[in-house]
């Protein structure tokens, strides 16, 4: 039949019958891990989709794909009658004829040229070969269907025919009439198709253009007549009803597949009543149907299946068989490329709620517009001011719910992998089993569409390279099933994918012998790395770690791809391994690409957007503290960061395209501004001129000349309407060549920070009442600083307040205790919050200065006075240590009394004590305020000897030791190691409250049995640990 | 005056340092007055920088630069005449927009030498006019040349 050339049907047919077969894939797949178990359900979802297509396909006269789904059908009916087990061999076959029958419908239109034998031939011996004997013969008869005045419609195969008489259906050829019956009331054929399909069974379907006659004769009732063969378990007198088309036209098939008129039958039974069933059999018109062997009229493979007819169904021996084709069919399917319409799916389906959000959303702006029209006439300042907020408000929820509508399930994506990882692991011999979680997880459709690529390529190295063997697994005791783990969830504003497998990790020397070789790095290089560092080489452009080049990866694509390609979707990559437990690799990925946060920077005049997905934090260093935190290492500019050693570039440097010369930062007078990013596999610091604002940018591509320019990743418009350009951060650490700091100098910095002085230091929050004196407030005390009016602040009766958040704030000042000089009114004074007696309490102070680190050398004597534990030399100024405990309960004595009736109320049960050693007064001071606040007794020793007498006097008493680690006389470590030695002590939780950060230190407290190593201000932290260890006790 | 539509065209005349140049009023798809543009560090010079037009990021190149004169600092006769390169919208600075001329595509000469010392390549020909000499503008041997040069 010629195929019917109209594109609406078409169209229509193709984009349905992709949406059946889309999930069809992974049903194949359940259906082989169920086995003989099997799911009648799924084989009978996956039989229909395959059967919808073959009913349009048969219409359409899209003869190639009516005959693969025909063939897939004959095999699926099998499977759901429970003649046959469905094995990966079946599976297999069914999944090659799926993936044709795919490529069938993408090319539909040069469909019928296409060259689909070897499949054909593999499916119909695996049907052959699961028939009982006597019936094998059906797949190849054909039988003539006549009407009963013996004109020949189609042929069907017998096969199909018994199958689809099978469980009381009946069958029946129904005449549509193109005309009359299905233009004129407005349907297609393929409704009439799909109304059957969901009654019935559809064998075959034909408009018969040779039956009309030429348009001179009976001009009035021209017919075109559209048959279908169907079987359904609706009796004679329903079928009209349910296929809407008069008795007349419908003939019905007794079980010997003799043909009857349904009027006739329906008039008979009128007349018989009950007897009807009995006679319907016997008025036999003569034998309508001949059976006729067609071995001549197939393709040519057929007599080929025959003479393999009792050989096993493997698929190995059938793709020998059919005519090797390969080479004519990549000739068709070149030649189509060029002139044939290929379907590529360009529809997306939408929620209905997200677009009436939409609708609504419309409406809601319309509204505000013509509010905006109507207050520029009037002038009007304040309703301005509205429209303005109203259009920003609409403005967001806009982009939100059209973000929305593009937003897809991640399991599209994900479930593609199970056929991949299935394939791959069946010719590797290995056996993985792939578990898919978070497939819900949303992203935006252009991210989800782009990251199929890298993921492939991933999950394709972890079955080829990372998981072992069975054999290999037996032999290192694994369990002989892989698990290949792939999942998605969200955190914080992103979604982060992971590859885990339990394979054979990457060995890290092996990447070091490759990375020798190929002359990538020195060997004093490597030296110096760490083995996750060396396990990150290869995402380095050009490193393949791939022995030989197989077909599965090592194609000259590596990691390094994968990393470019994340990269320009804003996402990282970081990888774990360890040998012979397994790898796992995480990207983390933006929602969306359209819009993304950025931080704007600046540098002289200009201004940049930098993502902040690259951002790690915000650093600034004083003018007094760059010469000790930012150095010369080797020509690389660093900065001592917490311990650590970072790479530092100057943002102006990098405009000027000058590779490594550094502004001079000891002549600059004003503090430096570091953003510290992350270029994936290291970090780095930025040195800007100022940090501007946070902004969500549109992203917008650079034109042809600039986009080879490895600095920007693109271009936006800023709220002012300039354009402004986007760092990749990526791209500079690659045009300044930055390499991360070797970690050996980090330790060699280490251990002469460890040498030079061993002394505590503290941040400390810098406040001055706008006099020559300078006030500090450890940092750790501070719950919030904030910055306020002076009208904010009122006095009633005596007392400072401040409204805030729904209460009203107490507010003292320095000088309401201490004898320090009046603060000077200030419009916009800050108030520093801190908790005292669970309650907050600010003190206001006209200016913050800074938050500095400083070596806690406290002068505990010399400024002695009330609200101030002492003082310090900051910042070349002598400066006063604010007492804050000290400060609010002289402030406030009817808040102390409080505190202790509650405690005393409270004591009701045993209450805690706690040890606090520590020889700094100021320290001491602090610490004992805040756990004497959080309601615990407290016992204190100045060093680790008197810190022994103490516990040893109070022995029972002592629930808790907090011990600073620098101490004279005895050490906390000492400390811990003598009170560890005493049997009686064993229990005791010991906790280190110190400010000497870093691995090393902490190993050391750790093995003598400290239990935890806190910094020592961090209030909140030390307080939930002291908790918790008296609830639950020492843990391990 | 018109005797046949093909034989006529019209020329936008405009000033590069003391060139006068003509492009087909065509190929020109706006004229910008408002000069706010983005300077782009590390760009080849003759890229003057980006500008915003209606939401999209044009590359403005400085068309003095090109011709080998030294570059100014912007002032208010300077225009960006935004054309089609490549499909993808470009701006040329320009440092005075004069006239629109209408000329017979027959009078257009060929080039016989170098303009004022600028390479006759920019150009696909001259036109006498009453004003003077213009020489109109290949923009694609204009854009062209330099893309060669600087994307590898």
């Amino acid at each position: 039949m010629a195929m019917i050339e109209d594109d609406e049907i078409i169209r229509v047919f193709i984009e349905e019958s992709t949406e059946h077969l889309d999930g069809i894939e992974s049903d194949f797949l359940e259906i082989e891990k169920d086995g003989a178990n099997m799911n009648v359900d799924l084989i009978n979802k996956v039989f229909r989709a395959i059967h919808s297509v073959k009913g349009g396909a048969g219409f359409l006269g899209l003869d190639k794909i009516k005959e693969l789904a025909h063939e897939m059908e004959n095999l699926l009916n099998l499977m759901r009658n429970g003649e046959l087990v469905p094995t990966p061999e079946i599976i297999s076959i069914l999944l090659s004829g799926n993936d044709k029958l795919n490529e069938l419908i993408t090319h539909y239109a040069e469909s019928n040229e296409m060259d689909i034998a070897e499949e054909v031939v593999m499916l119909k011996g695996a049907t052959t070969a699961a028939l009982p004997e006597e019936e094998k013969d059906s797949v190849e008869i054909e039988e003539k269907i006549c009407l009963p005045n013996g004109y020949h419609v189609f042929c069907a195969k017998k096969l199909e025919l018994d199958q689809a008489q099978k469980a009381g259906r009946i069958l029946y050829l129904a005449e549509f009439d193109l005309l009359r019956d299905i233009e004129r009331k407005n349907k297609s054929p393929l409704d009439i198709i799909k109304e059957i399909q969901q009654a019935g069974q559809l064998v075959e379907s034909k408009v018969d253009i040779a039956a009309v006659g030429t348009l001179d004769e009976q001009n009035n009732n021209m017919r075109i007549p559209f048959y279908v063969l169907f079987a359904t378990v609706l009796e004679q007198d329903l079928v009209g009803k349910l296929i809407n088309l008069d008795d007349s036209h419908i003939y019905y098939f007794n079980k010997e597949r003799n043909i009857f008129p349904l009027s006739a039958a329906n008039d008979a039974a009128e007349e018989l009543a009950g007897n009807l069933k009995g006679s319907e059999e016997s008025p036999a018109p003569g034998p309508n149907i001949e059976q006729e062997k067609t071995e001549a009229a197939p393709p040519p493979p057929a007599p080929e299946v025959k003479e393999e007819k009792n050989a096993a169904p493997v698929g190995k021996s059938a793709p020998a068989t059919p005519p090797k084709s390969t080479a004519s069919r990549a000739k068709t399917g070149g030649a189509a490329k060029e002139s044939h319409p290929t379907f590529v799916n360009e529809t997306l389906r939408v929620n209905l709620k997200d677009l009436d959000t939409l609708m609504t959303l419309a409406g809601e702006l319309v509204l505000t517009r013509n509010q905006l029209l109507q207050t520029r006439n009037q002038n009007d300042a304040k309703e301005l001011e509205n429209a303005i907020q109203r259009v920003d408000l609409i403005t967001s929820e806009l982009q939100e719910a059209i973000m929305a509508t593009r937003m897809q399930p991640i399991g599209i994506v994900f479930n593609k992998f199970q056929r991949v990882v299935r394939d791959l692991s069946k010719k590797l011999n290995k056996k993985t089993e792939l578990v898919i979680e978070g497939e819900g997880v949303e992203m935006d459709k252009t991210i989800i569409e782009a990251i199929g690529d890298p993921l492939t390529h991933l999950i394709r190295n972890s079955v080829d390279h990372g998981i072992e063997d069975v054999e290999t697994r037996a032999a290192k005791g694994k369990s002989p099933t892989a698990i290949l783990r792939l999942s998605a969830l969200h955190e914080a504003g992103q979604v982060v994918i992971k590859v885990e497998d339990d394979g054979a990790g990457i060995d890290p020397e092996r990447i070091k012998a490759k990375a020798l070789e190929n002359g990538f790095i020195s060997a004093a290089e490597l030296e110096e790395m760490s083995d996750n560092e060396i396990i990150k080489l290869i995402f380095r452009p050009g490193f393949s770690m791939a022995r030989e080049v197989t077909d599965i990866s090592g194609r000259g694509v590596g990691m390094d791809v994968v990393f470019s390609n994340l990269s320009k979707l804003g996402g990282t990559i970081d990888i774990q391994s360890k040998v012979d437990v397994g790898t796992t690799i995480s990207i983390k990925l933006p929602l969306t690409l359209a819009i993304i946060p950025s931080l704007i920077v600046r540098v002289d005049e200009d201004r940049f957007a930098l993502p902040q997905v690259n951002l790690v934090e915000l650093v600034r260093v004083s003018a007094g503290q760059a010469a000790n935190r930012i150095e010369k290492i080797d020509n690389a500019v660093v900065m001592r960061l917490r311990g650590a050693l970072l790479p530092l570039i100057d943002l102006r440097q990098v405009l000027r395209g000058e590779g490594s010369g550094f502004t001079n930062l000891e002549e600059n007078n004003e503090a430096t501004n570091i953003v510290v990013v992350n270029a994936g596999s290291f970090n780095y610091g930025i040195i800007v001129d100022d940090l501007l604002d946070s902004e969500e940018i549109v992203v917008k591509p650079l034109g042809l000349h600039l986009h080879h320019l490895e600095t920007y990743a693109g271009a936006t418009i800023l709220g002012d309407g300039r354009a402004a350009l986007i760092l990749d951060i990526v791209g500079i650490s690659k045009a300044m060549k930055l390499k991360p700091v070797k970690q050996k100098q980090e330790e060699e910095e280490k251990q002469l920070e460890n040498l030079l002085g061993q002394k505590d230091s503290q941040s400390m929050l810098l406040l001055s009442n706008g006099h020559d004196e300078q006030f500090a407030i450890p940092l750790g005390l501070v719950s919030r600083i904030e910055k306020i009016r002076k009208e904010e602040l009122t006095e009633t009766s005596g007392r400072r307040a401040l409204k805030y958040r729904g209460g009203t704030l107490i507010v003292l000042a320095i000088e309401d205790v201490a004898p320090v000089k009046p603060r000077v009114e200030t419009n916009t004074p800050y108030v520093v919050v801190f908790k005292y007696g669970g309650k907050e309490v600010g003190v206001v102070v006209s200016h913050i200065i800074d938050v500095v680190d400083f070596l806690t050398d406290i002068d505990e004597d010399t400024f002695r006075q009330p609200g101030i534990v002492g003082s310090s030399i900051i910042m070349d100024r002598i400066t006063l240590l604010i007492d804050l405990y000290g400060l609010a309960a002289a402030a406030m004595p009817e808040r102390l009394v409080e505190l202790e009736e509650e405690v005393q109320r409270g004591s009701g049960h045993k209450k805690n004590t706690i040890l606090i050693v520590e020889d700094s007064k100021f320290f001491l001071n602090q610490i004992k305020g805040f756990t004497e606040d959080a309601g615990y007794n407290v016992v204190t020793a100045l060093d680790g000897v008197e810190g022994l007498e103490r516990l040893e006097a109070m022995e029972k008493e002592i629930d808790l030791i907090l011990t600073d680690i620098e101490m004279p006389n005895l050490d906390g470590i000492g400390f811990t190691r003598e009170v560890r030695a005493k049997r009686e002590f064993q229990d005791m939780p010991i906790l280190a409250l110190t400010s000497v950060a870093g691995e090393e230190a902490e190993k050391a407290a750790l093995e003598v049995g400290i239990d935890e190593y806190l910094i020592k201000l961090d209030r909140e932290k030390v307080l939930s640990n002291i908790e918790n260890y008296l609830q639950n006790g020492r843990q391990n | 005056m018109k005797k046949n539509d093909q034989e006529w065209m019209e020329l936008t005349i405009f000033q590069v340092a003391d060139v006068n140049c003509a492009m087909d009023i065509l190929n020109i798809k706006e004229i910008i007055k408002h000069l706010e543009i983005t300077r782009v560090h590390n760009a080849p010079p003759y890229i003057r920088g980006v500008a915003s037009l209606r939401g999209e990021i044009i590359t403005v190149v400085d068309v003095r630069e090109k011709f080998g004169f030294e570059p100014v600092p912007l002032n208010e006769d300077m225009r960006i005449i935004v054309t089609s390169y490549k499909g993808e919208n470009t701006g040329l600075l320009v440092d005075r927009v004069l006239d629109v001329h209408m000329v017979d595509t027959d009078a257009m000469e060929p080039l016989a030498s170098n303009i004022n010392g600028v390479n006759r390549d920019f150009f696909s020909g001259i036109y006498k006019m009453e004003s003077g000499l213009s020489a109109v503008l290949n923009t694609e041997a204009l854009l062209q040349g330099e893309l060669n040069e600087h994307v590898r």
